[in-house]
Order: C-alpha cells, then sequence, then structure tokens
C-alpha cells in the first residue's frame, strides 16, 4: 500500500481538500483508495459528500476497542473514507497520551488493515506541530506538504522540514501549492521563491484557487464531475500524474 | 504610336534613353505616372462616329478602347437602354470566352486525372519492391573495406569516364535514343523510391548523363549554320540552354550531400560561455514591429550578464530611445546612414565588446533557444566564425497568400533553406543571410567588419571570412521568424537586390577568382550568384517558339520526333532527380513560377551590376502596408500580360499552321504548340500572384495549439486550447459550447514550460465553442511574457512544415495549371472591372 501524508505548517491551506480530490481521482482512475482523516477536526468525511460529520470513527473505534478501520464508509465514486469519529474533550485527551506513549501506533494500525498492495492509503492531518501530524509522518512512505503562495508558508518552510527530519529521515517529502490565483503578481513571484527553493521536491502543477471547488462541496459533488475543464480539475489531474510518475512510482514494492 | 507609348510606360522626355530602361525594366513609381484624362472631342458626325457612339468608344483615337469595346468589352446598361443586335454580339463574346476557360480547365483536369490512372495500372504489374530495406543495403554496402581501397577506386573513376564520354558522344538513331530514355526513365523511377543520398547520387548521375548526351547532340548537330537571321536566334536559344544546365550541374554539386547538421551541446559550466552582443538593427520600422523583437530577445535563455542587446536605430527616433530604456536594452545611433544596414552593423561593432555578435532583422523573432542551441558549434570548431540559421516565416509571402498555398506547398524560400544551405554546408559554404546568425568577433573584425562594397553585404561577407580560411556553419532549426514580404513589389524589390548585390561580387569579388577558396566553395558561390542571372535566359525560354509559330524560323534544325527524343530525357530525369533531392523543399515546376515572376526585373540591375557594380540605386523596395482591398496589380503585371498575349496570339497561330499552313510537318507545329502552351501556364500563374488578395490582420495570427486557461471574474476558471495568437489576441477553442458577453474582462494563462502567465483580455467574439479575446492594455513585463510563451517558445516552428503535402511532379503540374486558368480569369475580370470603372469615369 503506498501511504501518503499530507500535512502543512499552515492552517487552512486545503490540507483536507486536496486529500479529499486526490482520493476522488485516484477512485476514478480505478485504483483502491482510503482516506483516513487523522485530524479531530473530523471534517474530510463531508468532503466526500456526507451530510454531516460521521459519528463513527477511528477514535470511538479505539475507545471501544474495535478493531482500526471497522467504520470506514465508500462513497459512491467508490472512495473508502475512515473517518476520525466524534471526539469530545476527556476521550481526546485518553487517545493523544496513548499516541505520546507510542509514536508508531497508526504505522501498526495501517500494517493490520488487509488492503490490496497497489492501493494507495491518504492520510489527511492536523497542522504542524501535531502529535496526529507525527503519527502520520512516522507511518507514510511519502509526506505531501501543501503550501499557501503566502509569505505565512515561505516562513514556516524550515519547521516543515525540521519536523520530518526528526519522526522520519527516511521519508520523502515533496510540497504542491495551493490556492494559488496567478493574475496576482505577488503570488507568481512566491511560486518562482518556492520553485527556485524547492526545485524537483515541488510539484509543478501548483493548485489554483478556483471557485469550483467550494460550490463542489456546496452542491455535494465532486469536482471533476462539476466542472471537469476548470483549470483546478486540470492542476490536479496534473499534480496526481506527477505523483505516479515521479515521487509515488519510487514506492514500488513497498508494502 | 508614340503618343500611345508615352501614355502607358510614362516615359515623359522620349529623348532620354535612361527614362525609356527605367520605365521598362524597373517597377514604376505611382506617383510619377500621372493618368492623362480623356478628352471627348467634339467632331463631325462620322459613320465611325456612329459606331463608337453605339460601341461606348469615347476616345475614338484610343486604338485599345476600340478593340476592347469590340471584341471585350459587356455593353453597360446604364449606356444604352434598347438592346441591339451589337450588345447581344458583345455579350455573347463575354460569355463565350468565360466558357472557354471552364472547358480548358476542365480538360486539363480530366487529361492529368488519366495520365495519373495510367500511371497506377502501370505500377501494379510491376512486382513489389522493400524500397526501405534496399536503401539501407545500399548504404550498409558503401561502408565495405573494398571501397576503401584508392587504387580501386581511381581505376573505377577512369572507367567510368570512359563509358560516360562512350555514352554522351555515341550518335543513335531516333529508335535507339527512344530505348535510352526508356531505359533511363525506368531506372529512374525505380530508385526514385529508394530512400537516403545514395539514391539521389544515382538519380543525379542519370540526370547528368541523359542532359550532357542532350547538350552534345544539341552542340553538334542542330545548330542551323546557314542563314544568319536563323543562327543568331538559334544560338541565343543555345546559350540560354547552355546556362541553364551549367545551373543544373552546379547545383547537383551543391546539393549532393546535405549535411543536416544537429545542434552542439555546450560545455556544463556556464561561466565558460561566452559574451554575447544582440545587434537589432532598424532604420524605418515601425516600433510595433521592434517591440516583440526586443522583448524576445531579452528573453533569450543565457546568463544574463553575458547578454547584451542593442537596437541600431537608423532612423534615430526618440520613440525608440525611449522604448529601449524602459525595456532596459542598450540603443546606439550615428550620425549618418552610410551603407546602410552593413554601415550601422559596424558603427555598432567599435562600440561594443562582446565575443560574439548576434544579428536579428528588426521583425525576426528569436527563440529563447536561439543562443543554447547554436553556441555549441563554436566551441566544438574553434574556427569557426559564423553561424547561420534559417530565416522562418510565420505569415504567408506573396505567393502563398496570392495563390492560397500558405503551409501547403514550400514557399520560395523553403528550397534555400531547407536544402541549399545544408548543402553548402556539407562544402563549407555556409552563405551568411543578415539575419539570425552568430558572427565570432573576431574573424569579423579581420575582414573589415560587415562587407559595404555591394548590397548584399551579407553574403559577401561570408565570402570574405571563407577567404580567410574560416568555417562557417548551418542549422536547419527554424530558431527565429517572422514576417514575409507582404506585397509582390515589395518582394520584387527585395529580390532585386539581391540578385544585384551577387552580381556585383561576381564581378568585384569573382569565387572563381582570388585566393583562399576550395574548388567546391568556389562551385557553390558561384552558382549561387549565377542563379541570378536567370532573367535573359528564362525570357528566352518564354518566347523561344513563337519564332517558328511567328515567322517560321527553325532554330532547332532537327526533326521533331528527334528533338523530342533527346529532349525529353533530359527534362524527365533532370526532374525526377530534383524532385528526390528538393522534393521536401520545393515542389516540381514551381521553380518555373517563381522565376518568370521575376525574370523580367532582374535582366537590367544584373546585367548593370556586371558592367558597373557602383551605378545607382535600385532600391524601389514598396513598402506596403495592409492590403485592404483585392486588388490586380497592373503595373508590375504588365510583361507577364505582354509575354502572354505574345503567346496567345502565338497558339492561334501554331493552331492555323497545324490545320493548314505546315501541314507537311505537324510534329514540328506540335512541338511548337506545347512549349507554347506550356509557357502559357506558368505566365498565367505568374499573373495570378499579381492579383492582391487581402490582407487584413494588423498583426500576423500564427495558428497553433496551445494550453490556456480562462480566469473569469466570479473567479471561476476553465482551460481551453488556443487556435491562433498575435501579439494583440488571441483565438480560443473550448471543448464545449460556452458563451461570453462581448466585452466581457477575463484573464488568460498561457505556459512557456512550467511558467505559467497571466494576461487581462477581453472578449471581442463569442460563438459556439470558439471565442475571440484582445489583450487589455499589457504593460511591458506582460508583453515580454506573451511573447515568451508564444512567438519565443523553443519549439514554436520545430513543426512547421508537417503538414505540407509531399511532391509529386503531376498533381504539382495540375496545380500550376490551374493557378494558369485562375491567373487569366482574373486578370480577364480585372480587365472587365476596371474597363467599367474607366468608362464611367469618362462619362460622368
Ligand atoms: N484550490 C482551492 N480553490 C478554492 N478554494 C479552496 C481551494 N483549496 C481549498 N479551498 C477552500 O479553502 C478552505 C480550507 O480548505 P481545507 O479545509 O481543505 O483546508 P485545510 O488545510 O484542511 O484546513 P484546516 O487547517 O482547517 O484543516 C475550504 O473552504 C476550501 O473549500
Ligand atoms: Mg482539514
Amino acid at each position: 500500500m503506498f501511504k501518503i501524508a499530507i500535512v502543512s505548517a499552515a492552517g487552512g491551506v486545503g490540507r483536507s481538500t486536496l486529500t479529499a480530490s486526490l482520493a476522488i481521482l485516484l477512485a476514478q482512475r480505478e485504483i483502491a483508495v482510503l482516506a483516513l482523516d487523522f485530524d479531530p477536526q473530523n471534517l474530510l468525511s463531508t468532503l466526500f459528500g456526507s451530510g454531516e460529520a460521521s459519528l463513527g470513527g477511528l477514535l470511538p473505534d479505539f475507545l471501544t476497542k474495535k478493531e482500526f478501520g471497522k467504520s470506514a464508509l465508500v462513497n459512491s465514486n467508490g472512495v473508502a473514507c475512515l473517518p476520525f469519529g466524534r471526539a469530545n474533550e476527556t476521550s481526546l485527551v485518553t487517545f493523544e497520551q496513548h499516541l505520546r506513549a507510542e509514536p508508531e501506533w497508526l504505522s501498526k494500525c495501517i500494517a493490520q488493515i488487509d488492503y490490496p498492495s497497489e492501493a494507495f492509503l491518504l492520510i489527511d492531518t492536523s497542522r504542524l506541530p501535531s502529535l496526529y501530524a507525527r503519527q502520520a509522518i512516522v507511518a507514510a512512505d511519502l509526506v505531501l506538504a501543501v503550501l499557501a503562495p503566502d509569505a505565512r508558508s515561505l516562513a514556516l518552510l524550515p519547521a516543515v522540514e525540521a519536523t520530518l527530519s526528526r519522526c522520519a529521515p527516511g521519508s520523502q517529502l515533496i510540497y504542491v501549492v495551493n490556492g494559488l490565483d496567478s493574475t496576482r503578481t505577488l503570488q507568481n513571484d512566491l511560486l518562482a521563491r518556492f520553485r527556485s527553493t524547492l526545485q524537483m521536491r515541488l510539484s509543478p502543477y501548483p493548485v489554483h484557487r478556483d471557485e469550483a471547488i467550494p460550490r463542489a462541496v456546496a452542491n455535494r459533488t465532486n469536482l471533476q464531475s462539476l466542472s471537469p475543464d476548470s483549470l483546478v480539475a486540470h492542476d490536479l489531474n496534473g499534480l496526481l500524474n506527477w505523483l505516479l510518475a515521479g515521487p509515488a512510482s519510487s514506492l514500488d514494492g513497498k508494502v | 504610336m508614340r503618343h500611345w507609348i508615352v501614355r502607358h510606360l510614362g516615359v515623359f522626355r522620349l529623348d532620354q534613353p535612361s527614362l525609356w530602361l527605367k520605365r521598362l525594366f524597373l517597377l514604376s513609381n505611382t506617383d510619377e505616372l500621372t493618368e492623362l484624362a480623356h478628352l471627348k472631342i467634339k467632331s463631325r458626325p462620322e459613320p465611325l462616329d456612329w459606331l463608337a457612339e453605339k460601341l461606348g468608344v469615347v476616345d475614338k483615337r484610343s486604338v485599345r478602347q476600340w478593340l476592347l469595346y469590340l471584341f471585350i468589352f459587356p455593353p453597360g446598361h446604364a449606356a444604352r437602354t434598347e438592346t441591339s443586335l451589337w450588345s447581344t454580339l458583345l455579350t455573347l463574346s463575354v460569355s463565350l470566352i468565360n466558357l472557354l476557360f471552364l472547358t480548358i480547365e476542365w480538360i486539363v483536369q480530366a487529361g492529368v486525372r488519366t495520365l495519373r490512372w495510367l500511371g497506377q495500372q502501370l505500377l501494379s504489374f510491376l512486382p513489389a519492391v522493400d524500397h526501405e530495406a534496399l536503401g539501407r543495403r545500399l548504404e550498409g554496402w558503401l561502408e565495405t573495406p573494398s571501397f576503401r581501397k584508392p587504387l580501386l577506386l581511381w581505376l573505377l573513376v577512369l572507367l567510368s569516364i570512359f563509358f560516360f564520354w562512350l555514352i554522351v558522344t555515341t550518335p543513335f538513331t531516333w529508335f535507339g535514343q527512344f530505348l535510352f530514355l526508356v531505359c533511363l526513365w525506368g531506372t529512374a523511377l525505380f530508385v526514385q523510391r529508394i530512400p537516403g543520398n545514395l539514391p539521389a547520387l544515382i538519380l543525379i548521375a542519370l540526370s547528368v548523363l541523359a542532359s550532357c548526351r542532350y547538350g552534345w547532340w544539341r552542340l553538334t548537330q542542330t545548330i542551323p549554320l546557314d542563314s544568319g537571321w536563323e543562327t543568331f536566334l538559334a544560338i541565343c536559344l543555345l546559350l540560354a540552354e547552355i546556362y541553364t544546365w551549367l545551373v543544373l550541374l552546379l547545383g547537383y554539386i551543391q546539393n549532393a550531400w546535405p549535411l543536416k547538421r544537429h545542434t552542439s551541446s555546450l560545455p556544463l559550466d556556464t561561466s565558460l560561455w561566452p559574451s554575447v552582443d544582440v545587434f537589432i538593427p532598424t532604420y524605418n520600422e515601425p516600433l510595433k514591429v521592434l517591440e516583440p523583437t526586443v522583448l524576445a530577445a531579452k528573453g533569450i535563455d543565457w546568463p544574463s550578464d553575458k547578454l547584451n542587446i542593442y537596437i541600431l536605430d537608423d532612423g534615430r527616433r526618440d520613440e525608440f530611445r525611449r522604448f529601449a530604456k524602459e525595456a532596459g536594452v542598450g540603443y546606439i545611433i550615428r550620425p549618418d546612414n552610410v551603407h546602410a544596414k552593413a554601415g550601422n552593423l559596424n558603427h555598432a561593432l567599435k562600440l561594443t565588446h562582446g565575443e560574439y555578435v548576434a544579428i536579428f532583422d528588426c521583425d525576426h523573432l528569436p527563440t529563447n533557444s536561439f543562443l543554447r542551441s547554436t553556441m555549441g558549434w563554436f566551441f566544438k570548431d574553434k574556427r569557426c566564425a559564423m553561424l547561420q540559421t534559417p530565416h522562418h516565416f510565420f505569415s504567408p509571402d506573396t505567393f502563398e497568400r496570392n495563390l492560397g498555398t500558405f503551409r501547403r506547398v514550400p514557399n520560395e524560400g523553403a528550397l534555400f533553406y531547407g536544402l541549399i544551405q545544408d548543402g553548402n554546408d556539407f562544402w563549407n559554404a555556409t552563405f551568411f543571410c543578415g539575419s539570425c546568425a552568430v558572427l565570432r568577433r573576431g574573424p569579423l573584425e579581420e575582414v573589415g567588419g560587415v562587407a559595404v562594397e555591394t548590397v548584399t553585404e551579407d553574403a559577401h561577407t561570408a565570402l570574405k571570412l571563407h577567404r580567410l580560411g574560416y568555417t562557417t556553419a548551418y542549422i536547419n532549426i527554424p530558431l527565429a521568424a517572422g514576417l514575409a514580404t507582404e506585397s509582390l513589389s515589395s518582394h520584387i524589390g527585395q529580390r532585386i537586390r539581391w540578385a544585384r548585390g551577387m552580381a556585383q561580387i561576381f564581378r568585384i569579388d569573382n569565387p572563381f577568382l582570388g585566393k583562399g577558396l576550395s574548388f567546391f566553395q568556389r562551385i557553390c558561390y558561384s552558382n549561387a550568384m549565377l542563379h541570378f542571372f536567370y532573367g535573359i535566359p528564362r525570357l528566352i525560354f518564354l518566347t523561344a517558339p513563337l519564332t517558328y509559330l511567328y515567322f517560321e524560323v527553325h532554330i532547332i534544325s532537327a526533326a521533331a520526333a528527334m528533338l523530342a527524343v533527346y529532349v525529353l530525357p533530359h527534362m524527365l530525369q533532370a526532374n525526377l532527380a530534383n524532385a528526390h533531392i528538393q522534393g521536401a523543399h520545393r515542389h516540381s515546376f514551381w521553380a518555373e513560377v517563381y522565376e518568370s515572376v521575376l525574370a523580367w526585373y532582374i535582366i537590367l540591375p544584373t546585367a548593370l551590376a556586371i558592367f558597373n557594380p557602383k551605378a545607382g540605386k535600385f532600391n524601389v523596395t514598396a513598402k506596403g502596408g495592409l492590403i485592404e482591398h483585392s486588388f490586380f496589380d497592373w503595373t508590375i503585371s504588365k510583361p507577364y500580360i505582354v509575354l502572354a498575349a505574345l503567346n496567345i496570339v502565338g497558339l492561334t497561330i501554331g493552331l492555323v499552321r497545324f490545320f493548314f499552313w505546315n501541314t507537311f510537318e505537324m510534329g514540328t507545329v506540335l512541338l511548337n504548340l506545347t512549349w507554347t502552351a506550356y509557357n502559357l501556364l506558368i505566365l498565367g500563374a505568374a499573373i495570378g500572384v499579381a492579383t492582391e488578395a487581402r490582407q487584413v490582420r494588423v498583426s500576423h495570427r500564427v495558428s497553433t495549439n496551445l494550453l490556456a486557461a480562462l480566469h473569469f471574474m466570479d473567479g471561476s476558471t476553465r482551460m481551453c486550447r488556443t487556435e491562433d495568437y498575435s501579439m494583440t489576441g488571441l483565438g480560443l477553442l473550448l471543448d464545449r459550447e460556452f458563451e461570453l458577453p462581448v466585452k466581457e474582462r477575463v484573464w488568460i494563462s498561457l505556459w512557456y514550460g512550467e511558467v505559467e502567465c497571466t494576461f487581462p483580455a477581453r472578449v471581442i467574439a463569442s460563438h459556439g465553442n470558439k471565442l475571440g479575446v484582445q489583450f487589455d492594455n499589457l504593460s511591458i513585463e506582460q508583453e515580454a511574457n506573451l511573447v515568451q510563451c508564444t512567438f519565443a517558445r523553443a519549439d514554436a516552428w520545430r513543426n512547421w512544415s508537417n503538414e505540407q503535402d509531399v511532391d509529386r511532379p503531376l498533381q504539382s503540374f495540375k496545380e500550376i495549371a490551374i493557378f494558369g486558368f485562375k491567373g487569366y480569369r482574373s486578370l480577364w475580370r480585372n480587365l472587365v472591372k476596371g474597363l467599367t470603372r474607366q468608362r464611367q469615369l469618362v462619362r460622368s
């Protein structure tokens, strides 16, 4: 199974959006995919068309000592999603204590799930620094860091690098820019900055800011069927192709 | 008569011979030609007057009017209301001629179709051969060691010379010669299908054989030596033939083995890369033309501290100075304009210091990979002084526009840049063409800068470099592109300059004399120069059959059948060999059209340059801008019209000879008739070129399929592809139908490599899934980005000629025949139109 953790140091840059979009695209290409919500916000399932945040999920399962992955849902596009599940303060405290004690908890749990070897696992996380993201990074083969084309993301770049080298020095870290408004000179300049510092590690396909994304969420449809010829649909396809041809292709054989 | 000539040629001083020459051979200056008003003269009633009134002839002394009104002109309704016998008759003649055009067109088409069908039938009888495999085997065979022994080689050469001489000089009976024709032709048809260079050499050998044999026979057996007049004409024809024979042979040598050089890589360490000065000379072109070129040059991929761009403004315009400052490039002017472009470049050479100089005419936009693709050769070959790349045009030239062959038939320049330069390169004789080239500063200064002695400074500079033993290189990859000449008159003007310059070099720095050149370099240069002397020979060929048809003069003293079996292999083999060598760059028979258009106009400049290389200025380049309405260029087409008229009369006389007067030598008449008919077709095509088609766009649109994206004001986006682009707007193609209000503001994304650039624009047309947008006040950075995303892309012109038709001689002939007819039809229509207008003018 190819495990990709989607992380970012800044909040609201589109981790969940990218996770969901990539999952849907993979499913459309008939590649088995599981999206794992490892963020207490528990919102990922809403991006797959569910009306409200799911009650069940990996946290309730953990508390009731059920098998990991029991409460995964599958939507009409064939995307499987394992929600975080509803949490309250006390349950979170217990859970986080456990996570702190066992940094490889998620890794182990994932190893237990029986999934085809060529399947993809996409892990949405909460923003760095966080216990959840750290567990995801340890578990993943590839870490995809999301950047917004703004000064904040640029300033936080070293933090991301540091976290990765601390948690999982062996993992591969790549970047993607999301929410680019290319009609703004400033954003284009920032993109150029990212390009020159990150070089080959930055996806050549920045994902543009596009009304089609919130519109698809509001209509509870997926982007690819709502506006297939939008620029952002093109970007996401490009991003996935790049992942499959480059970074993710080196995952071949790793199970 | 005198009066008529004066009026129609614009010779206003009869006793001034130079004026006659000028008017006859040069393009006339429209403002010098003043139309003389037709005055109506009051006169006594006369029978002639009555007829004139009936016909509508206004100027009774004008022979032309009488002729035209009698035979050609449809009687207008405005003039008379009653339908007389006369007018019906006249209308009849008009429609009859129209009908004639249609019938002949149909007959020719049908003829070509049957010929093609016959050819296919014949081929289907023959066994199938894998020509590709054969080609490979041939190449391998050449590599075998037995070919490496010098003794064997010399023996082979001696033997071949002996047999060659034997075949050329042995007289055959007509039947023997006929067999010779069939054998050669059969072999050539077979060899022609094998790809590669060796088969081309075999075809060349066959062609040389056939041509030499024809030449020998012509020289020894067909000159009428008994009568003075006949002998004189015969020798004229013979000389013209010798000229074409010579040019054919020289051309074969020149193009025997096109080098087809690839790009050479640069050292990885960019600190080793040399500094380059980019010169963009300009004189009177508008800023609009220069701007994209400068922006494209700025985008050339090269270390920025080693790339300096200079505008060399001979017009000394403030507007240009401001632009140079804004764009951040150098601006150089000089106090005078001596030696035009060459002087301008030399002046800039003194003020700059880059190790290399790249030169772009102000309307040639370089692509960003220009230096990266070219500079490698200077590292590889330390003696290399100049590297030339093709002049590529993204707009149709006059021929392409007026005949509608853009991107379908290779244009006039394609042969030179597609083949001849590659051929020259093999002999280390690549010419410098004035633009889109890189020169090493050292050697250039060694020869005293760009040559100033002739009007084709570029070729002359290369010659000087070669004489000093430097090498030159050619890369046949279009790395820059520009606009083609706009009108026929400017095209002719430009060619006149080339012809004159080449003739000047031939005279003052003859490549066959002087030191420093290899034998083959001499051949390449001589051919390039001799080529421009085709004026008189071409005219001779266009009129030669008339001597017989008009005066029954036999300028070739041989039986028609004998002439046919000798001349046919010569022409067939030359055609087949050239189709094989040049097919991709020049379709069969097009050379005739290109040359016929120019023949008349280059005679005098070349002749004068030979006799007095320093004489006069002939720069008649009429800078046409837009051609707003289609029109027929009467001034320029005058010589072709005269020639065509002569040939038509000849054809008519010939028909009479065939059926009544010369029935005893029908073969001869037939031969001359065929020749005349062929000439007429070529002339027709030349006339067709003079019908200037409308050209409306200010900035030419290049059709290319590029990725683009639209950003709408509400934050949504849409991917699309471009249909065409220009500096002012885009044509876009969407996947699905999409209506947008006109004037709607949008942003457009285009990419070069990974870099995305966005441009503000407004919708100007929206129709189905097509969208036209116009850019909205681009800043200079945005314009630079636009150039980078479009004209300056490294692969912008890479696959330009992929969609071109392949050369099929019959198809090509058919096409030219059709153009010929269309030319006459257009001439006819314009004649009628022009006369109607004139009559109305005179009446009112
Ligand atoms: N490319 C885009 N174009 C337009 N809107 C986008 C784009 N990407 C994300 N958004 C919007 O930005 C908002 C935040 O996105 P998202 O929830 O995916 O970010 P996140 O990084 O997961 O945030 P959080 O830190 O809260 O988890 C959402 O409303 C989403 O619709
Ligand atoms: Mg989120």
